[in-house]
């Protein structure tokens, strides 16, 4: 049921989560402003973990209405600060790939204001007692480093962005592999207007994967600049098409 | 990705929360160790001199031990046949005092149908020189078979205990191996994983088809490829079977099983089509209402979130359009 924005029993300053670490997490992340728990922010997570280096996550915060800034943190990740988006004329949502160390509390944090409002909800490891977890061979595909695959959708709330850059993001932690990784993805309209600027931290999977939703927009293109840590700037340009017949998913009926 | 087949159920994830043992999960099969573990094997005669050992339609978990895929025996002049082993040293040596039991004879030939630790990893427990895998399966558990074994420790604990990786020592190839009286059809197929065997035994009619088919269970994709698979249902549709013994789920004569299969493929690859042609993520194409005929199918969302997992960024990282820089 979807959580009404006056609703005030959905909101509480007790963590639902009961992680230990959270406090001192939000004192580091939240800026000294003060936090609500707040199931308007949604946490969307897999049933299962399939894959430590590749979980998806989404992150909707929509029902707050305008967001200044929007936080995805893991709780018992090395480096708990996963994602920052600011939706400057965007919505606050955001679908991506992480990596997770161990079961963990996935929360997201959207700032309105002064005031933060956090949702989140707890992640199995996979292996942790419940799952078997895959066996991965990490391949970097050096040759096309930098290489952007974009799609945009226009909706009736605005545009839908869909992107996937290669590039690894290392977290300079293992012997000879320095820190690299996409710092800043920024996403702008043809005229140069910034609409979202994602900062990503090394908890972001290889190859960053995102899911953004820009307001509506009367341009036609959109500009994606990305930057890594060693300073590497990558651009592209992304045509936005005209909106097409809204085709929802399946509801021709099947038989096996 | 490969290697990791089935995973625990949904129910022992969601005790696991409601106890609040999250990050310590890993008490719950600690804790299990303490009663010893027996997996009691039912045989169901299947043809004469054929039994099949059904594995429960579940993902693996500390309960049932990883025992969910099926196992089957054969009786020979020249001793005992087994197609797939089941999923630990226990299982297998539990097995062939089963096989023995049954034939009053002892374990001539296990072939092995595929990588995946619930079907593979009991032939630990037996000679290598009576094991059989194509070649393929014979590399893939020299290069994985260690981090597979280690992943079933991880979830099913205690029972697996004085498991190894199997060497199996004979390649099985294409064409007819005689043994004793039976006539084993052998089929080197893939779309499963990368080397499905099959085997058909022309004196029963038996086809023994791994998991290119599960029946009444959903397929799992970690290592699919899914136009091979489709054309090895193809190749299994064509042998003129009696019964079918899928690798999971209930022996039939005819071809439900294939069938079913088929239209599951179908189905997840046009959900997961039409998830990213609409610009969804992987948590929003899980998401998508199932058809009505799954509902018969066990484990049919959570096999199929795990699938959009799987197949969803394989075609993000081809078909998303490539910008100009
Ligand atoms: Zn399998």
């Amino acid at each position: 049921m979807p959580a009404s924005p006056l609703a005030p029993n959905a909101s509480t300053i007790r963590d639902p989560l009961d992680s230990p670490l959270w406090p001192s997490l939000a004192e580091r992340h939240l800026g000294g402003r003060p936090a609500l728990f707040d199931d308007r922010v949604a946490v969307m997570l897999p049933p299962v973990t399939e894959d430590q280096t590749q979980v998806p996550v989404t992150v909707d915060a929509r029902p707050l209405g305008a967001v200044d800034e929007l936080l995805v943190i893991a709780d018992l990740n090395p480096f708990p600060l996963t994602l920052r988006l600011r939706p400057g004329a965007a919505q606050p949502f955001v679908g991506l790939r992480m990596k997770i160390e161990q079961g963990t509390p996935i929360r997201a944090a959207a700032r309105c204001g002064d005031l933060w409002h956090v949702g989140g909800r707890y992640l199995d490891a996979a292996g942790g007692g419940c799952s078997v977890p895959p066996v991965i061979e990490k391949t970097v595909d050096w040759k096309n480093l930098g290489a952007l695959r974009a799609r945009a959708w226009r909706e009736e709330e605005g545009v839908r962005l869909r992107l996937r850059m290669t590039h690894p993001l290392d977290n300079g932690m293992i012997a000879n592999v320095p820190l690299f990784i996409v710092e800043t993805l920024r996403v702008s309209d043809a005229s140069g207007r910034l609409l979202a600027e994602v900062s990503l931290s090394e908890a972001v999977a290889d190859n960053p994967t995102l899911t953004l939703i820009l307001d509506r927009t009367g341009s036609d293109a959109l500009i994606l600049a990305a930057r890594n840590s060693a300073g590497s700037d990558f651009r592209a340009r992304l045509p936005i098409p005209a909106p097409g017949p809204a085709a929802r998913a399946g509801s021709q009926p099947e038989s096996p | 990705m490969r290697a990791a087949d089935l995973l625990p159920a949904g129910a022992t994830r969601r005790r696991c929360l409601a106890l609040g043992l999250g990050a310590a999960a890993a008490i719950l099969p600690a804790a299990s160790r303490a009663a010893p573990r027996r997996y009691a094997l039912e045989p169901v005669p299947v043809a004469e001199g054929a039994w099949t050992i059904y594995g429960a339609a579940e993902p693996i978990t500390a309960q049932n031990g990883g025992a969910i895929a099926n196992v089957s025996i054969l009786d020979t002049r020249e001793g005992a046949v087994l197609i797939d082993a089941g999923p630990s040293h226990r299982y297998g040596e539990a097995l062939e005092a089963l096989a023995r039991s049954l034939t009053g004879k002892p374990v001539a030939h296990v072939f092995l149908t595929h990588l995946h630790a619930d079907h593979s990893l009991g032939a630990s427990a037996f000679a290598p020189e009576t094991v059989w895998a194509g070649a393929g399966l014979r590399s893939d558990l020299k290069r994985f078979g260690n981090d597979l074994a280690s992943g079933m420790y991880r979830v099913a604990g205690d029972w697996m205990r004085g498991t190894g990786v199997p060497a199996p020592a004979r390649e099985a190839r294409e064409g007819v191996e005689e043994v004793g009286e039976r006539r084993f059809r052998l089929l080197r197929l893939a779309g499963h994983t990368a080397e499905d065997l099959c085997l058909f035994e022309e004196r029963s009619g038996l086809l023994f088809a791994g998991d290119l088919v599960f029946l009444d269970r959903a397929p799992t994709t970690p290592d699919a490829d899914l136009p091979r698979w489709r054309a090895a249902l193809d190749t299994l549709a064509g042998i003129g079977h009696g019964r079918l013994v899928p690798g999971h789920g209930p022996t039939e004569a005819g071809r439900r099983g294939i069938d079913q299969t088929l239209a599951w493929l179908d189905m997840i690859d046009g959900r997961i089509a039409s998830g990213f042609e609409q610009g969804l993520d992987v948590t929003e194409t899980m998401a998508l209402p199932l058809p009505g005929w799954t509902e018969g199918v066990a484990v049919a969302r959570y096999e199929y979130a795990r699938s959009v997992m799987h197949l969803l960024p394989r075609i993000e990282g081809e078909r998303l359009p490539l910008l100009d820089a």
